[in-house]
């Protein structure tokens, strides 16, 4: 019987025996008798991001959507696809630690808090400009990152992720004595960041900014996915005691996971407090870290494309919802129990999408590719 | 059958969507709204909403002002900052509304008021505590109607507290652990200190305090015989309960918000309960209430919020004297030099002028409940506050 | 003297909502983070149907307390038993989604307003003098009252009732239990039901004592490190760990600062990390060696 796929074995043996050797640029014979992009056979040509000619066309399709975006774009939807971005960074960075080294981190919203702080505590105090404060915002990330990392030396599972969130009060209660402290009753207001003479403002400045940062994130969390520290993590996160017996250091890479990711986080958070041009500590409660981790649950734990997608699922649902329930008609009268429903229908919706599909939204999106792949036999089998 | 079932499906439905349109022959006037509808402060602002809107809806019905009618958008921002300015922006830069009003916490001020100044759109706080930015010298698109304001506040209180107790004072304090809150308990004891009260505690009650009692044994155990506070209704109301509780006999002083004062009254039943007030109470039953509470029913308000009708009279009094077009600036400038007047709800009107966009005087009264009668009785007139002095005294008070 | 009668009363309502996290959590392995507005809306029910009994307000109670019940078991049916399986973190998210959800739905059906259920009742709450200077209100006694009653009722059924030792044995070892006849859907509903029950005691007694309102979910939030600390899976350490938390936070507020309120359960929480993880009297589980 023959099979569609390129890979049925006669034709393989048979393609193997006509030159497939595994040289660099090899291959093209082969797949010109198969036409198919799948059949890699050189090493970089398997490792590669975007290994197809369809990948290579649809991302640049999304490019040239994204860069084009500003034109036909709402203030409301430009500031949507803004926090967006942000929240990306922060999906990215919950992702490495939870999703990748299994490390169960509660104490996402009060790293967030930690970054904008220092970033807005920096540039109220001292005037330190965003070239300045931002950094220094990930260095404190950092160092609460090896705070944090040294109980997962001893404890797992639940246990650390509620020192963790002890972690996460304790910032608060800090951030909080502070804004108190020094009279900054309603916040502390941080400026543009400016560079010379150039002020980033303006809606469409802020979009390519904070597009471009989370796109330079993504990759970064690509790279370090697929190289060595991923797969450090992934080997902790799967068995450690395995992991420690092949050779990896299990302690120092669980400290470097929560160091990466609270640096990222904290990265994240001054981002934030220089978006919306303020920082208060009333922003950063325990509902914000259910939201992130909501977000890489929702788009699929240990996976870069899953962050983003959770990312963006978790920001833009309320305004989607928001939306729908914008669309029925009500009379006047009901109009302000309409956010009673609204509240409750996000509720619902996350709730139903847990129970539907708890491997997330990158399952979805596997299941949907991989049916465009395996249509319309689009490549053809060997011959012979 | 079933055909002609779903055709008539159809049509009530066109129907309903016909009803509900509103009647836009004329252009409205557009005005937006970013409010705590849900939320943890929801339990405050909620209803300062429904009221606004069955104001206007009534302005609506009786032809609009100036013969336009006036269409609201109003967004919930649950009291959280990030989801106020979205709001912010989406009603500013995109429907782009003549006035914006902010009836939430004092957290969301700040975001609301960078976008507002960047569209230079006249901003109105009207049932939030009045920020700094009102009083004098004033933001020009910074506006309040909010009835109560932190250092005032707690400069009349501690003073009606000396002026009526016939022993010495001894004064506690709770407060609920937000700045603005912990600002006006600063004025308090800093007041009361210059006047000769003795301060004998203070609890600050974080906002996940369940249970009030320990804080009040605090106030008890120090020997507290006045307590004021000052904050939102649950931290002002629950360490009160928690000092009945533990059969304290001493006398509470705190602001009357709206309907939780009318309703604590007569559940609580007690003669030792003060309520500083700066728009009358429903409990009092002035017929101008009354007339108020019936339009906010028949416009489908669940329940009557003082603070949310003087912020609706504001917004229609300052619509109509900018007249029609009116643009932002043009209302700016009419708002600068407002007189809002609401018939028994206050002891006089809320002046407004260029420097100063709280109120050139502000007016307060205290109530408490008479058992005896079973209603709440006026225990100090309308008293006025000259604004501007007032403010004097407490910078040289409060070093 | 008062101080010990002001933490008692506390630790009773901790102790009551910290054994709903137990119970949960010895069944389902799962944090149940909509505990509170279990909580709340059983708090709801009772003013719901204490309002509609006008002349018989003390049937409000057991009534509340059946819907309490039945609410369990419905959590358990249409959001838990479909996460079997899955991943623990979606089932913890599950549960907060129904807190957000449950908040709407109350926030639809009474508004934001704050109630009062005890007022509808035409009860009063009235201090009563103890020995020592101390003062403690009916609801105070009560609570107390209720919290003992409950820890040992729940000791007797799981210890000798067939019922609750086949509810031990579920939450052992659930295969092992299933293939020896125990029903475990049975089993687990009744769990839920259970946690959900006892909640809605805590929420009688503290809607009647302070108030109603959509936001009284978050003592159940303050109550999840008291089941941490006496142990997850134990109920034996409720009792002691919400007398110590209770103990602590009222003498912080006495004698240190009254912000640091929130903090010190979570603290505590820390302590016990770091000295002894599993709780009290919780399972030992593997901890790291390095």
């Amino acid at each position: 019987m023959r099979s569609r796929h390129a890979l049925s074995s006669a034709g393989f043996a048979r393609a193997i025996e006509s030159g497939g050797r595994y040289r660099k640029g090899g291959g093209a014979p082969l797949r010109a008798m198969t036409g198919s992009p799948y059949l890699k056979t050189t090493y970089p040509s398997d490792a590669a991001l975007l290994g197809t000619p369809v990948r290579r066309f649809w991302l640049a399709v999304f490019g040239l959507a994204a860069l084009g975006f500003p034109l036909v774009g709402t203030p409301v939807l430009m500031d949507l696809l803004c926090r967006t971005a942000v929240a990306v960074v922060g999906a990215h960075a919950l992702n490495l630690v939870t999703g990748y080294a299994g490390q169960v981190s509660l104490g996402h919203a009060g790293l967030m808090a930690a970054g904008a702080f220092t970033a807005g505590i920096l540039s109220e105090e001292l005037g330190a400009p965003f070239w300045l404060a931002l950094p220094a915002a990930v260095l404190v990330g950092a160092l609460f990152g090896v705070v944090v990392g040294i109980p997962s030396l001893r404890l797992r599972g639940l246990y650390l992720a509620l020192s963790t969130l002890a972690l996460h009060f304790v910032i608060l209660y800090l951030a909080s004595e502070y804004q108190s402290g020094r009279g900054f009753a309603t916040g502390l207001l941080v400026p543009r960041p400016k560079v010379g003479p150039w002020t980033l403002a303006g809606a469409t400045a802020w979009y390519y900014a904070l597009g471009g940062v989370a796109t330079l994130t993504t990759l970064f969390c690509l790279n370090l996915a697929r190289t060595r520290p991923g797969r450090a993590w992934m080997a902790i996160r799967d068995r450690d005691v395995a992991a420690a017996s092949m050779g990896v250091n299990v302690a120092a890479w669980k400290v470097l996971a929560f160091v990466v990711s609270s640096a990222l986080t904290a990265f994240g958070g001054g981002l934030w407090a220089y978006y919306l041009g303020f920082v208060s500590v009333e922003a950063f409660s325990f509902f914000l870290t259910v939201e992130y981790i909501a977000m890489v649950v929702i788009g699929g734990l240990g996976s870069v494309l899953g962050a983003i997608l959770g990312a963006t699922f978790v920001t833009v649902l309320p305004y989607a919802v928001d939306a729908i329930v914008n669309l029925v008609p009500v009379p006047d009268r009901v109009h302000t129990h309409l956010f009673a429903v609204k509240f409750a229908a996000f509720g619902l919706l996350m709730a139903v999408f847990l129970i539907l599909e708890p491997r997330g939204l990158v399952s979805v999106w596997s299941r949907v590719r991989t049916y465009f792949d395996l249509w319309p036999f689009r490549y053809h089998p060997l011959k012979g | 059958m079933a055909g002609t079932f779903r055709v008539l499906a159809w049509l009530g439905f066109m129907a309903l969507l016909l009803i509900s349109t509103p009647a836009l022959a004329q252009e409205p006037y557009k005005v937006g709204i970013t409010a705590a509808i849900t939320g943890p402060a929801a339990v405050e602002y909620a209803a300062r909403v429904e009221t606004f809107r069955a104001y206007m809806s009534k302005v609506n019905s009786e032809g609009g002002i100036n013969g336009h009618p006036i269409q609201l958008g109003y967004e919930d921002d649950r009291g959280e900052p990030a989801r106020a300015a979205t709001n912010a922006k989406k009603l500013v830069e995109q429907e782009k509304v003549v006035l914006l009003v902010n009836t939430s916490v004092s957290a969301t001020y700040k975001p609301v008021m960078a976008t507002v100044t960047e569209a230079k759109t006249p901003l109105l706080f009207g049932g939030g505590v009045c920020p700094q930015e009102v009083f004098p010298p004033a933001n020009p698109l910074m506006f309040c109607t909010t009835s109560f304001a932190a250092q005032i506040d707690s400069d009349f209180a501690v003073r009606f507290m000396k002026e009526a107790s016939k022993d010495k004072v001894r004064l506690g304090t709770a407060t609920m652990d937000i700045p603005i809150a912990r600002i006006g308990i600063d004025a308090a004891e800093a007041v009361g200190r210059k006047i000769g009260i003795e301060i004998v505690g203070r609890v600050t009650m974080t906002p996940g305090t369940a249970d009030f009692t320990p804080f009040s044994s605090k106030l008890k155990d120090a020997g507290a015989n006045w307590v004021f506070a000052w904050s939102p209704w649950s931290f002002e109301i629950g360490p009160y309960e928690a000092l009945l509780n533990l059969g304290w006999q001493g006398n509470y002083m705190l602001y009357g918000h709206q309907q939780p004062i009318d309703a604590a009254y007569p559940r609580l039943n007690r003669e030792n309960l003060y309520a500083l007030v700066g728009a009358s109470i429903l409990a009092e039953g002035l017929p101008e209430l009354k007339a108020m509470q019936e339009i906010a029913a028949k416009h489908g308000a669940s329940r009557l919020d003082v603070e949310g009708w003087v912020a609706a009279v504001a917004v229609h009094e300052a619509l109509k004297a900018c007249g029609w077009p009116c643009s932002r600036e043009k209302l700016q400038g009419a708002m600068s030099g407002l007189s809002i007047t609401v018939k028994g709800v206050k002891g006089g009107p809320i002046q407004w002028s260029r420097d100063n966009h709280f109120r050139t005087e502000q007016w307060y009264k205290v109530y408490r409940w008479d058992s005896a009668r079973q209603r709440a009785v006026t225990a100090k007139e309308w008293t006025k506050v000259d604004v501007a002095e007032k403010l004097k005294e407490l910078r040289e008070i409060i070093k | 003297m008062q101080l010990l009668a002001n933490t008692l009363a506390l630790a009773s309502i901790y102790i009551l909502l910290a054994v709903g996290y137990v119970v949960v959590y010895r069944a389902s392995r799962v944090l149940n983070l909509a505990h509170g507005e279990l909580m709340m809306l059983a708090g709801y029910a009772f003013f719901g149907l204490v309002s509609a009994t006008p002349g018989h307000p003390l049937w409000a109670v057991p009534a509340a307390l059946v819907v309490s019940f039945l609410a369990g078991v419905g959590v358990y049916a249409t959001l838990v038993r479909p996460m079997a399986g899955h991943p623990l973190f979606s089932a913890v998210l599950v549960t907060v989604s129904l807190g957000i959800l449950l908040r709407g739905l109350v926030l639809l059906g009474w508004t934001a307003d704050i109630l009062y259920p005890l007022a509808v009742t035409g009860y009063k709450n009235v201090p009563w003098p103890l020995p020592g200077g101390a003062v403690l209100t009916t609801i105070d006694l009560l609570s107390i009252l209720m919290a003992v009653t409950v820890l040992l009722a729940l000791w007797g059924f799981f210890a000798r009732s067939r019922l609750g030792i086949q509810m031990r044995a579920a939450a052992e070892n659930p295969l092992l239990a299933a293939q020896r006849g125990v029903n475990i859907h049975l089993v687990f509903s009744l769990s839920w039901g259970i946690s959900t029950f006892v909640a809605g005691v805590a929420a009688v007694l503290y809607a009647s004592k302070v108030r109603l309102d959509p936001e009284i979910g978050v003592i159940g939030l303050r109550a999840f490190p008291v089941a941490l600390v006496g142990g997850l899976d134990s109920l034996a350490g409720v009792a002691p760990a919400g007398l110590a938390i209770a103990l602590l936070e009222n003498l912080a507020i006495r004698y240190v600062s009254p912000l640091l309120s929130d903090v010190v359960p979570f603290l505590a929480l820390l302590v016990m990390l770091f000295v002894r993880p599993w709780g009290l009297f919780g399972t030992k589980e593997e901890i790291e060696r390095v």
